[in-house]
């Protein structure tokens, strides 16, 4: 059960050859652990804004290794490689996404934008604006790119749903059902990418956690046919699953 | 108190005493223990629980015909200091756990504490009761009242002796001071003031007055965004009221002076001891964060605990602690599972027993580990119930790193960190502990001859 924990390996700079291979064969195992390390506290925060009262200081302390990785990936280079591989994308992306939970309900019935992207530069932003354009045309405005920090600390109201996930997507969709229209295209066409985000994510997230309080979690995806981890985009059947709830709702 | 009696390690053999507490494998949460205080006597201990409730346990006097049976703690009072409440101006919980306790000296017959949640502290008054006035002209017995007109004769009441009753009284309630989690509360050497510390804002309190604290202390950053580091524990410095201390998340501790300004956000000291470089990973800041911060009852120096060591400060010097004690180094390679299952965020206590000699902190597995500063010895002993038959010598335990694993070792992996002991008590004077293990309270004494 126990890993090993991490440490920054130290790069000396020789252009020994060997050095230089054994190199790379060790980078790929440490950027793999720090990968997964970011992974996980990408979670760990998001969790936290879905428990009734989340914890300053641990969300302040999360927050800080998540940039202190971002900031070793930014020198490394490697926070540009991500970007270009799906897969890289595709898990910031469902995590990223995520954030659309975290809405005060407050904010929600005001009426703000409710799908907000967090990002972590402008490079990654813009590349989901060119993906999304891609399968539907998002009628809402992106909001500007916000640090990562903000989502934790905006939060001096989160919301109260108990930790209940099945919450908080009740009144993502009774927004949407607010804002609108009747007719079901209409409804639709305000939506945008991020809610095919987050039927993956939540699939995603559910083959991928072993974390136990998320039982509402697994409730909602059941019905669902868990999307592939890599393809961020759903189906159209997706779409019409989604549709239906909304309808129904 | 024998001086230095308890400063040689050697010569202390801790016993089991009591244990507090139901033995069901199922713990109800509301029963888990946040909080326990010794008073100024050691006369009264003092337990808080997540359900809001204080419970009181007074140490009965020492009798001759039973000597080795020395001053068990009964209960003496409990009561319901915090109800959940709901902010409805945020949607949120607030919850009712109790997060600190602290006694006030006693100044009279009644004994007076602070309980705080997250939101709110309370100044609470118990007392006794023994006698009840009997013989009221205008009430009868029932307390109902008596037709002036049927009174024909009247007469003095008298003080009649009654079963001892012990109530517990709210005298004053300090709310909406804090809009975040309360983390400290310290009463002030004046007896007339107390802070109260939640993880951006220090407020200064009188105890007459509710309605109104000064802020002393302030990091909340114009920007949100750019938060970085929260205060974690705060003290007032046993002796000088215009002294205390505050720690942060980063592994720092911060000496203000109140004197100097309204506002103490510039301090007077600052002690943080350098990184280690050889040591650094991803996780040096977390496991760096203070999670609790004592003065010695001396004044003279701070205790600090971060995640795996105790470290012991000398007010005289900023730049490093004069020493560092490891509760559990073994730890170190298992940093990335504590980081996943979240118990890298635990928050141990340690406390400074009577005389400064020996400090105390709690660790997994229901251990915890005492450290003799003078001596550097140190033992880990287990909370648990297997050693609690009565005046049983605890044995001392120890932790298996890696290779042949002797008999009564315990291996890394088989520890249970379900079972962690975060707050833990030491009597003002004598070798008696309080230890809480979730919702178990264990007393331990020192083996008397």
């Amino acid at each position: 059960m126990f890993v090993r924990g991490l440490k920054r390996k130290c790069f000396d700079g020789e252009e020994d050859i060997e050095g230089t291979l054994a190199g790379i064969k060790a980078i790929p195992s440490y950027n793999l652990q720090r990968q997964s390390l970011l992974d996980m506290s990408l979670v760990k925060l998001q969790l936290c804004h879905m428990l009734v009262e989340p914890n300053l200081c641990r969300s302040v302390l999360i927050a800080n290794t998540v940039r202190q990785i971002q900031e070793e990936m930014t020198q490394d280079g490697t926070w540009q490689m991500i970007n270009t591989q799906s897969t890289g994308q595709a898990s910031l992306d469902r995590l990223v996404s995520t954030d659309i939970l975290c809405r005060s309900s407050r904010d929600q019935a005001e009426g703000k934008h409710v799908a907000a992207y967090s990002t972590f530069n402008k490079d990654f932003e813009s590349d989901q604006a060119q993906d999304s354009s891609e399968t539907m045309s998002t009628a809402s405005s992106v909001q500007a790119p916000r640090n990562l920090q903000s989502n934790v600390w905006e939060m001096e109201n989160p919301q109260e749903n108990k930790g209940n996930f099945q919450k908080s997507l009740d009144q993502i969709f009774e927004t949407l059902e607010n804002k609108s229209p009747n007719s079901v295209e209409d409804l639709f066409s305000e939506v945008d990418n991020s809610y095919y985000d987050l039927d993956t994510m939540l699939t995603g997230m559910m083959s991928n956690t072993k974390m136990g309080h998320c039982d509402s979690l697994e409730t909602f995806s059941s019905p669902t046919n868990p999307a592939s981890n890599s393809n961020c985009k759903s189906d159209l059947n997706d779409l019409d699953h989604i549709v239906e709830i909304l309808v129904e709702s | 108190f024998l001086a230095g009696f308890g400063s040689l390690m050697q010569d202390v053999l801790w016993c089991f005493s009591q244990v507090k507490g139901t033995i069901d494998t199922g713990v109800t949460e509301s029963d888990i223990i946040s909080t326990v205080e010794f008073n100024h006597t050691g006369e009264l201990l003092a337990t808080g629980d997540k359900g809001g409730r204080v419970v009181i346990f007074q140490r009965e006097q020492e009798s001759k015909n039973q000597p080795h049976r020395r001053g068990e703690y009964n209960v003496y009072s409990t009561f319901q200091s915090h109800e959940p409440e709901f902010d409805y101006l945020k949607s949120l919980e607030i919850e009712e756990k109790i997060n600190k306790i602290r006694w006030l000296p006693q100044q009279n017959a009644a004994y007076f504490l602070l309980s705080t949640n997250d939101k709110t502290v309370k100044l609470w008054k118990v007392s006794e009761r023994d006698k009840r006035p009997e013989g009221y002209n205008l009430k009868d017995e029932d307390g109902r009242l008596r037709d002036p007109s049927m009174i024909t004769v009247l007469r003095v009441p008298v003080l009649r002796p009654m079963d001892l009753m012990v109530e517990a009284t709210p005298r004053r309630v300090f709310a909406n001071a804090h809009t975040y989690h309360i983390n400290s509360i310290s009463v002030n050497s004046d007896y007339e003031t107390y802070m109260s510390a939640d993880d951006l804002r220090i407020n200064l309190w009188n105890f007459e007055i509710t309605n109104q604290s000064f802020n002393i202390v302030d990091i909340k950053p114009a920007n949100m965004e750019e938060l970085t580091e929260v205060i974690t524990a705060a003290e007032f410095h046993p002796h000088h009221c215009n002294t205390f201390v505050y720690s942060s998340s980063k592994g720092t501790i911060r000496l203000c002076d109140m004197r100097t300004a309204a506002l103490c956000d510039r301090h007077a000291k600052f002690f943080e001891e350098p990184e280690d470089p050889s040591n650094r990973s991803f996780f040096s800041e977390i496991i760096s964060s203070i999670s609790d911060v004592k003065f010695s009852h001396s004044g003279r120096y701070i205790m600090s605990r971060d995640y795996l060591t105790v470290k012991v400060w000398d007010l005289n010097m900023e730049n490093r602690p004069i020493e560092t004690y490891q509760v559990h180094d073994y730890l170190r390679s298992k940093l990335c599972s504590l980081y996943e299952n979240d118990c890298i965020f635990d928050k141990f206590e340690c406390v400074w027993n009577g005389s400064d000699s020996v400090i105390m902190t709690g660790s997994y597995n229901n251990f915890f580990r005492m450290f003799d500063r003078n001596t550097k010895r140190d033992v880990t002993l287990e909370a648990s119930r297997e050693n609690s038959k009565p005046r049983a010598i605890l044995k001392p335990r120890k932790v298996c790193v890696g290779g042949k694993r002797r008999k009564d070792e315990i291996s890394v992996d088989s520890l249970d960190f379900s079972k962690k002991i975060l707050h833990t008590a030491w009597h003002p004077s004598e070798n008696i502990i309080a230890v809480a293990a979730t919702n178990n309270l264990y007393i331990f004494q020192d083996k008397v001859n």
